[in-house]
């Protein structure tokens, strides 16, 4: 029943970390088809910048990630400006913009470094206590994030099904040629895309850093996780995304507690090789759509 | 003397740099219908793409109204009330048939959705009755009927219509060209890609003939008619 | 992308003339190339940049091999040093548990990343572009991710717990190549020198053969085509696991010959940062073209060197090349100069221009 316990409360904390990053990942794959690697760098940013502000300004907290977001706007309209714009009528582009990302990402973490040094700091956004479940504690820290991402699909499946941009955006992903049949100027809606997947990285960033140290690199490993997560629920698949990141942190811990915690993360690996080979667009995958 | 609203002027276009098209012209009057007729694969589908601006034009011109719309990215030429319906399939099958109605009418200001939608359901009451369907999950008639009221909910002026029977039962297709003759009656202008040639000659009201990416042939449909050498090598007889 | 594969236009002879212009142009740049690495030792620049060349070595026939994979078949494979760092691996630990010389251990590492190879090769088969890159990705951190955090002890040295790969510290002590016994202190670098540049001039005389022959044409059309090239009865399958096999035992052998030179392997091989280095020589030089893994490689290393003092300065600088590369330059270094060659020399070159203009159509 322990055992039970650490493996549900450790995996649902992990889950509800993941589960912000996958959902902008799978949503920039599914409308644009772009597989953004620099979305690990814009979790730093979205950490650093509520970090940031609430050190060296007095704001509170809560300003600081409100103001993240923001950050993570601009972030996102940056890139777009620097390679999607550029590329996206390339044919080679689902893997260009892979490459071109993976550029950015290393020039984002490393001006990270040179500006605020390569040290972890401590997330300002954090809650420290906890409530006893049993012989567990589940830390308040895990439900904030929970509430938090769960808010996020929310309002990003609300928007999706129930404004005309959000329409747009899924016309866009379905058919490019249909949509701009329709009028949609295809360009605009992938720089909205960028920019609400960066106002969600920026989120994840700062729930992220709440509760692992943060450093420019922070974004690494959740982002080779956010990859895992989407191709297991398939790219583009929002709702099943956001199921598979507790799916997936249920599997991690049960695997960390099982045999050890240093074959957790090859063990994810070796989960999505072996679901590549056996699905190559993912369990829940088709071709590349936006779902909601 | 009509008015030119359509000018296709030595086009040449095509897919990564290799031309399809090649030196082609046409033009369309206001109120005209216009058809192409020519074998499958031979561009009819890549002229209409290049009118609604959905590849680059390599060569030549194609205007509107007296102005080019060369290098004008797709959604602005729509913005100048060209309505493209394409071939086949190219609805929005993860969404519902009311949102793929809604899709059409997008520059359209809000206060006149309803009454677009409502002239949309008029003409086709099948799609009201499966609004809150998939699109996906339409048969093959339904969904050419979604495409047609989805380009009804944008009212615009100048109609490319390609195929619009293609793999249809005969009553479909009698239903479908009722809708395009009330639209040229309305004083819309047509240019209409039809492989039925039966169906264009009583509708169109000036053919081309299109033979791998160049007009081998224009003229008036009864011209087309007395043209035996023509309907016997590329129509079958 | 940069070379012309069949001849569109034209008639054969002038196509063949222009072929065999090409050929003498490739020597020409290859024997100029190669008596210039050839003479450098002479002037005894000094071990640093000896080494310098030597690591340049090893790298151009990382990239020249991962350049027929990614460039020339177009399989977006970015397990490249996975496979370099396992053949590299099996050889040192041949070297280091049973005490086989690095020379024996090469060939069987060079073995084992064939294999390795062919499995990643026939894993890739089914997938499409950006899966083929995340498939990839997950092998190489996988490998990375188990080497990193081995630290059970499998035997003791005096107090001091090893484990079977070595951890996060990698293998040490395995041997190296000799050349410090059969020459003299002085000269050992020499000897390493010269074979990293045999090993060049073998690699890359192995990668223009297989870019001009059928199967070069053949790769090609899968890249830029694959229904296509699949509905003319190319064989992707074949092909595939055929430039994987070939590609990995260059690869695997360099691993070796890297191991064998520094005398020491580890999981930080599999960095991503390396990574990046190494795709930039691609980039910068020109994907899928002959001459871009070495230009890219030379370009890289000498920025690389420039740059040694600049901290972080110089892996944002290397991120915002490979951006800017990627984004605007698409065929690296060797297309502007092909695109500058073809357009603005050959036309002003009466007897360069009557070849190209009747044989070969742009
Ligand atoms: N996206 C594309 N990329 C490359 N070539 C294309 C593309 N679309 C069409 N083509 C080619 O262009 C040529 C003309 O195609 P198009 O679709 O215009 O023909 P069509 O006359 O409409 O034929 P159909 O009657 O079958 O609809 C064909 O040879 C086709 O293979
Ligand atoms: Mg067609």
């Amino acid at each position: 029943m322990t055992a039970f316990l650490v493996i549900f409360e450790s995996g649902l904390s992990l889950g509800a970390m993941y589960a912000a990053a996958s959902i902008a990942l799978s949503l920039v794959w599914g409308s644009i088809g772009m597989l953004n690697m620099a979305l690990g760098a814009m979790l730093a940013i979205g950490g650093y910048a509520s970090f940031a502000l609430v050190e060296y300004l007095p704001v509170p907290w809560w300003l600081g990630f409100l103001a993240s977001l923001g950050v993570g706007f601009i972030a996102g309209a940056v890139l777009y400006y620097v390679t999607v714009k550029w590329m996206y009528r390339v044919p080679t582009f689902d893997t260009s913009i892979v490459i071109a990302t993976v550029g950015v990402a290393i020039v984002i973490e490393n001006l990270l470094v040179k500006i605020f040094t390569a040290y972890a700091k401590k997330q300002p956004f954090l809650v420290d206590d906890g409530i006893l479940m049993g012989s567990v504690t589940m830390r308040y820290q895990s439900l904030i994030n929970l509430g938090i991402a769960l808010v996020i699909m929310l309002i990003l499946s609300w928007y999706l099904n129930r404004t005309r941009a959000g329409t747009a955006i899924l016309a866009v992903a379905q058919d490019r040629d249909a949509a701009q049949l329709m009028g949609v100027p295809v360009e605009r809606i992938f720089l909205l895309v960028m920019v609400i997947a960066g106002v969600i990285a920026a989120a994840s960033g700062v729930l992220l850093t709440a509760v692992i140290p943060m450093s420019p690199y922070v974004g690494h490993e959740p982002l080779l996780k956010a990859f895992i997560i989407c191709v297991i629920a398939g790219l583009g698949n929002l709702p099943a995304a956001f199921v598979a990141s507790f799916v997936l942190g249920w599997f991690e811990s049960a695997v960390s507690y099982g045999a050890g915690a240093r074959y957790g993360f090859p063990a994810m690996l070796v989960l999505v090789i072996i679901v590549l080979l056996w699905k190559p667009y993912g369990v829940f995958g088709r071709r590349r759509v936006t779902r909601v | 003397m009509a008015t030119t609203r359509l000018e296709v002027d030595g086009l040449t276009a095509g897919y990564h740099g290799q031309p399809v098209l090649r030196d082609l012209s046409l033009h369309v009057n206001d109120g005209g219908a216009v058809g192409i007729i020519g074998p499958n694969g031979h561009g009819k589908t890549t002229l209409l793409r290049a009118i609604s601006s959905l590849i680059p034009i390599m060569g030549g011109d194609i205007r509107l109204d007296g102005a080019s719309i060369k290098g004008v990215r797709a959604d602005r030429v729509v913005q100048q009330g060209v309505v493209h319906i394409p071939q086949g399939d190219l609805i929005f099958t993860e969404l519902t048939v009311l949102k793929n109605l809604t899709m059409g009418a997008y520059l359209a200001p809000k206060s006149e959705i309803g009454s677009r939608l409502k002239g949309v359901f008029e003409i086709f009451p099948r799609l009201e009755e499966r609004q809150g369907q998939m699109a996906s999950t339409l048969s093959g008639g339904e969904r050419r009927m979604l495409a047609l009221g989805r380009g009804l909910m944008s009212a615009g002026r100048i109609m490319l219509i390609d195929e619009p029977s293609l793999g249809l039962a005969p009553i479909v297709v009698d239903q479908i060209y009722d809708v395009i003759r009330d639209l040229k009656a309305e004083g819309r202008t047509i240019l209409i890609v039809e492989e039925n040639i039966s169906r264009i000659v009583d509708f169109a009201d000036y053919v081309y003939l299109v033979d791998h990416g160049e007009f081998v042939w224009e003229g008036e449909p009864d011209e087309l008619m007395r043209h035996e050498k023509i309907l016997e090598t590329y129509l079958g007889g | 992308m940069t070379i012309p594969s069949t001849p569109a236009h034209g008639s054969s002879g002038a196509y063949a003339a222009a072929r065999r212009q090409d050929l003498r142009l490739d020597l020409a740049i290859g024997f100029a190339l190669l008596a210039i690495a050839v003479i450098i030792p002479i002037l005894s620049p000094g071990k640093y940049i000896l080494g310098q060349f030597t690591l340049f070595f090893i790298w151009a026939c990382v990239v020249t091999q991962w350049n027929l994979v990614f460039g020339v078949a177009g399989v977006y494979s970015l397990a490249q040093m996975a496979v370099f760092f396992l053949g590299g691996y099996a050889a040192a630990m041949l070297g280091f548990y049973l005490e086989i010389s690095i020379w024996y251990g090469a060939w069987v590492g060079a073995v084992f990343a064939v294999f390795v190879s062919v499995v990643i090769g026939a894993a890739t088969l089914r997938l499409q572009g950006p899966y083929v890159l995340l498939l990839t990705l997950a092998i190489a951190v996988v490998i990375q991710a188990l080497v990193q955090s081995d630290v059970n002890c499998f035997f003791y040295e005096g107090k001091i717990c090893y484990p079977l790969t070595g951890g996060p510290r990698g293998l040490m002590k395995f041997g190296d190549l000799g050349f410090r016994d059969w020459l003299a202190y002085k000269q050992a670098p020499l000897g390493t020198y010269y074979l990293g540049l045999l090993l060049l001039v073998i690699n890359t005389i192995f990668a223009f053969v297989i870019i001009k022959s059928p199967f070069g044409s053949a790769f090609r059309a899968l890249r830029d085509n694959q229904p296509l090239a699949s509905s003319r009865g190319i064989a992707r399958v074949k092909y595939q696991i055929l430039v994987f096999a070939l590609s990995g035992f260059f690869t695997g052998l360099m691993g070796s010959v890297y191991a064998g030179h520094f005398r020491t392997i580890g999981p930080a091989l599999l960095d991503l940062d390396l990574l990046l280095f190494l795709f930039s020589m691609l980039v910068v030089g020109g994907l899928g073209s002959r001459w871009g893994p070495i230009i890219g490689c030379i370009i890289i290393m000498v920025a690389n060197e420039l740059m040694k003092d600049l901290g972080e300065w110089r892996m944002i600088a290397f991120g915002a090349i490979t951006v800017a590369f990627i984004v605007l330059l698409r065929e690296g270094v060797v297309g502007v100069i092909q695109s500058v060659w073809r357009g603005y020399i050959v036309p002003r070159v009466p007897w360069l221009s009557d070849v190209r203009r009747s044989g070969l159509a742009e």
